[in-house]
């Protein structure tokens, strides 16, 4: 069992934007409105690598500068782990289209772009940060998979973790197998030890065999947003540190695992 | 870091199938590089090719995931009794005792390619037959591997392109110290398709000959491509004596640019220096050091700099992108198995089809291959986005 400190927290999701406008729709005080929205625009980004970042890239680094602006944390201090269901498809469909066509026209920014780490490199070139940095991939087990990694990290290097999980709309022709219904963003930052910034500790526990029926169901409006995009599962967390609550929750992880997570509200 | 030992390893690449095959290779002098025969791709490039993908179809109950990548994933897994090995640690440690940390780049994207030539013309719509899921997202190659081995255990891909697998050491590194697991099957495969070869051709980076790492008129890459495992575990008693150990690894961000590495090499240096201090290793205790070495101008030119920043101009380097092609998310786990002979055998690795080494580089670039002792060598893997790694590996006599 790992703990961790929750400082901050970013987030772009339909009718969820930006921490401080989530919490209470989380809490129940304001109403859930679905919308789905036009992307951000990461303006951390150097202009001239604004206009050549793709929708992933501009989603992932848009609630990464959120989270580090909530904790109150320098980006630079921080390990960096990114992860995603699906990547950028969209970029995917650019490049697959341009090799049907004669003499195989692939953009050159669009392969770079194609690297699966390019927001994670985005990011690093928008903030200075050199440090270590992870892109890893772990279908819709993805976020279980890289809270392990960033607690790994943690606790292994007593380094503060940024933990970012994105994925967008499925483009066509993709929309027909394993559809994501709409975008969705979510950055964490996990730091080692307690802060005046902190708003929950979370103890993380990997369990390889899962026995017990995990990942309580209820009917709340989040459960539904992360049917539709793995990447919104960090919600469960969230519902519980906006409610300041105590709470305990798993992540199936893979056919036979699950990841545990006990969280407990700072202030 | 704690000390772990690689107890087996195996490499499939253009070298040939298992390490018996890689390892005459080596001797004999013989390269893997040959001018492009894809039937699926018409390009001015030589390429490093596994000839026998094709008729290697993956197993029955797991033809779903049917694809070059994981194909030539468990190829393989098939040579040097790799998975008898795996079957051996089930039984010491569990099977979900043991992480798998795999790298890839492309993973199995010449399925979408090719679903994309088949493309309904009115709708546009793929073929039924396409399956995204178990074939190109980027955790198809673990979740094969995962299913093939019948693990349970945590698993992952890292894809940070070049230096895919490289990273998966450091991540089962951190999985094994916060007792996670208690070993990791870790490796990688990355197998060529159209993405790779015209997306480093549209950006000039593409050789029509075959790569010339370090020479003075080097132009560009020679795509390759190469599946490798390694078990990583503790050393049974604490004995370390002749084993192949991973002793540090270091990561870094350039934080410059997406395809063009910091010129002074400083995020590379910087990875260089983790991976010496995690080791607890001084410069001149490395013995070997096996370069990213892609042939490109800038790669070459910005780590000739890194490396003589930290080793002047005395430690033998060599980059062997030139015997097996730039394996890309394959490139940290083949460089490491590379790394692991050279070890065992005393065998300094020359740098294949360099003639003219470039006169502005400072670092002790190794034409022809020799005998030498070796105590420690390094590795370097650097990707796109200025994502880097470094690992240290050591054999105790």
């Amino acid at each position: 069992m790992t703990t961790v400190y929750l400082d901050g927290i970013g987030i772009e999701a339909p009718g969820l934007s930006t921490w401080d406008q989530s919490a209470p729709v989380l809490r129940g005080e304001k109403p859930f409105h679905f919308e789905k929205k036009t992307l951000p625009v990461a303006t951390l980004i150097p202009e001239n690598e604004r206009r050549r970042a793709g929708e992933t890239i501009h989603l992932a680094v848009h609630v990464a500068a959120e989270a580090v602006k909530n904790a109150n944390v320098n980006p630079q201090t921080l390990v960096n782990v990114f992860s995603s269901f699906r990547g950028s498809l969209k970029i995917v469909h650019h490049i697959c289209n341009a090799l049907t066509l004669p003499d195989h026209p692939v953009s050159p920014t669009q392969f770079h772009n194609s690297v699966y780490n390019a927001p994670a490199s985005y990011w690093s070139i928008a903030t200075g940060t050199r440090g270590p940095s992870t892109s890893l991939a772990c279908a819709e087990f993805s976020f279980p998979a890289a809270l392990l990694s960033a607690v790994a990290c943690v606790s292994t290097q007593k380094l503060g973790a940024l933990l970012v999980m994105y994925d967008v709309e499925s483009p066509k022709p993709f929309d027909k197998q394993y559809k994501i219904e709409f975008n969705c963003g979510i950055a964490l930052a996990l730091m080692p030890v307690p802060s005046g910034n902190s708003l929950a500790k979370l103890e993380i526990n990997f369990r390889p065999r899962r026995t017990r029926a995990t990942e309580v169901k209820s009917n709340s409006f989040w459960e539904k947003l992360i049917s539709g995009n793995a990447s919104a599962q960090p919600l469960a967390i969230l519902s519980a540190v906006a409610n300041l609550e105590s709470r305990e929750l798993s992540y199936n992880y893979l056919e036979k695992c699950a990841v545990d997570v006990k969280i407990q509200p700072c202030n | 870091m704690e000390s772990l030992i690689l107890s087996k390893f195996t490499l499939t690449s253009a070298l040939g199938c298992g390490l018996k095959e890689l390892e005459q290779a080596l001797f004999n002098q013989r390269p893997g590089l040959k001018p492009c025969d894809l039937e699926f791709a018409d390009i001015n490039a030589y390429i490093g090719r596994v000839d026998e993908i094709e008729d290697s179809p993956v197993v029955d109950r797991l033809k779903k995931y049917d694809c070059r990548n994981n194909r030539l994933a468990q190829l393989a897994l098939q040579q040097d009794d790799f998975e008898q090995t795996v079957e051996d640690a089930k039984i010491r440690y569990g099977p979900e005792r043991i992480g798998l940390f795999l790298g890839t780049s492309t993973s199995g994207i010449l399925e979408t390619e090719s679903a994309y030539s088949h493309r309904d013309p009115v709708t546009g719509e793929l073929p039924e037959s396409f399956r995204y899921k178990e074939t190109h997202n980027n955790f198809s190659v673990a979740d094969f591997v995962q299913k093939y081995l019948k693990l349970e255990g945590p698993a992952m891909v890292i894809s940070t392109a070049c230096s895919s697998s490289a990273k998966v050491f450091a991540e089962a590194s951190r999985f094994i110290q916060s007792g996670l697991c208690d070993a990791a099957i870790v490796g990688g495969a990355d197998s060529l398709c159209l993405t790779t070869l015209y997306g480093f051709s549209s950006l000039e980076l593409v050789s029509a000959q075959p790569c010339r790492p370090a020479d003075k008129d080097r132009n560009g890459l020679s795509v390759g491509e190469a599946g490798g495992f390694a078990l990583l575990e503790k050393p049974e008693n604490g004995n370390f004596k002749n084993q192949i150990s991973l002793l540090g690894y270091g990561e870094s961000s350039d934080a410059y640019h997406m395809t063009t590495p910091e010129p002074e090499g400083s995020g590379m240096v910087q990875s260089m220096q983790m991976a010496l201090k995690y080791s607890r290793l001084n410069p001149d205790q490395i013995s070997y050091i096996n370069l990213h070495g892609t042939a490109t101008r800038t790669n070459d030119s910005a780590e000739d700099k890194a490396v003589s920043e930290i080793f002047g101009s005395s430690v033998p380097c060599s980059s062997t992108k030139g015997w097996t092609g730039h394996t890309l998310g394959a490139a940290g786990i083949a460089e490491t198995i590379l790394c692991a002979i050279c070890l065992q055998k005393n065998l300094i690795l020359g740098s294949l089809n360099t003639r003219v080494i470039d006169p502005d580089f400072r670092s002790n670039i190794i034409l022809k291959n020799r005998t030498e002792k070796l105590t420690h060598a390094l590795s370097n893997s650097f990707g796109f986005g200025g994502n880097n790694c470094s690992l240290i590996f050591g054999v105790h006599s």
